[in-house]
């Protein structure tokens, strides 16, 4: 029976590399809840200590920097949707690219600054918002 | 308070801005001002003859300030003379009216105790000093400055 749900494409060598077509990925392919977050690309899972300024949104999920002077942070790779998160500290002036938009917080360098960044448009338009730990 | 001029408009705050987006990025925690173009703003005093003008940056002092212009009046010498000579009178009536009701009492046979005597004569005397005092003002600013005593 399950014989019958193996198509031609698999069991070609293009298989690997062909388009899955629109639609075509259903419960028969992977299950409903099956994609556990171990299965997710490090883009999603991973910390990145950044010893450049930029912040390139396919290699990490959660990206940290202590500033040791004023930083001009660049984003690369950004697409529509992906949200990053910066952990950011140091008492300099921090310069993100002229595409965020601040919704809500302020920086303060004296402490440890979570920046979430929304991309609602590629690498036209993003929005931080900006928060600190409650003391 | 903080200004930045902005392609000829002088934009300003009563703080630093704690974002700050140019043509150069979004910029938090600004640390130096003056990289940025934020220079302080410096309020000029002045007399009530004068007034503000349009803000401008003073290069030399490095801070955004204000001229300090002359206001202008229509009213001539004389009549601004009039204006001032009439408030001081109101001030000083004001005053005196608080102890008329010794003056009334007096006419029905109860003599005004002498130190209110004093005290309204002192009051009419420097009523009189004030009012020649505005009669010698030669310019209409001279005449605006002049202080009317305040009896708060």
């Amino acid at each position: 029976m399950a014989l019958t749900k193996v198509t031609a494409a698999v069991l070609e060598p293009t298989a690997v590399t062909d388009n899955i077509s629109n639609g075509s990925i259903d419960s028969d392919k992977i299950a409903n809840d099956a994609i556990s977050y171990a299965k997710l690309g490090s883009e999603f899972t991973t910390i990145s200590a950044m010893s450049t300024d930029d912040v390139d949104f396919s290699s990490a999920q959660v990206f940290t920097k202590t500033l040791a002077a004023n930083t001009t942070l660049t984003f690369s790779n950004v697409s529509t949707g992906m949200v990053k998160d910066l952990v950011i500290t140091g008492n300099f002036t921090l310069t993100l690219p002229a595409s965020v938009k601040v919704i809500s917080g302020t920086y303060d360098g004296t402490v440890s600054n979570l920046i979430q960044i929304v991309s609602t448009n590629g690498a036209t338009e993003q929005w931080a918002s900006i928060s600190q730990e409650a003391v | 308070m903080i200004a930045i001029d902005l392609n000829g408009t002088i934009k300003t705050f009563s703080k630093l801005p704690k974002v700050w987006t140019n043509e150069n990025g979004t910029h938090l925690n600004i640390t130096d001002r003056s990289s940025y173009g934020f220079y302080p703003v410096v309020i000029p005093s002045i007399k009530q003859s004068e007034e503000l003008g349009d803000i401008y940056f003073d290069q030399a002092n490095e801070v955004f300030t204000y001229p300090v212009e002359s206001k202008t009046y229509s009213e001539t010498l004389a009549e601004l003379k009039e204006q001032k000579i009439a408030n001081l009178k109101s001030l000083y009536n004001s005053q005196l009216a608080k102890t008329d009701w010794y003056i009334i009492r007096s006419q029905e046979g109860t003599a005004a105790p002498q130190d209110i005597l004093d005290e309204r004569t002192t009051l009419r005397t420097e009523c009189a000093t004030h009012e020649t005092n505005i009669n010698a003002k030669t310019t209409k600013a001279n005449v605006i400055d002049y202080e009317l005593p305040s009896f708060i």
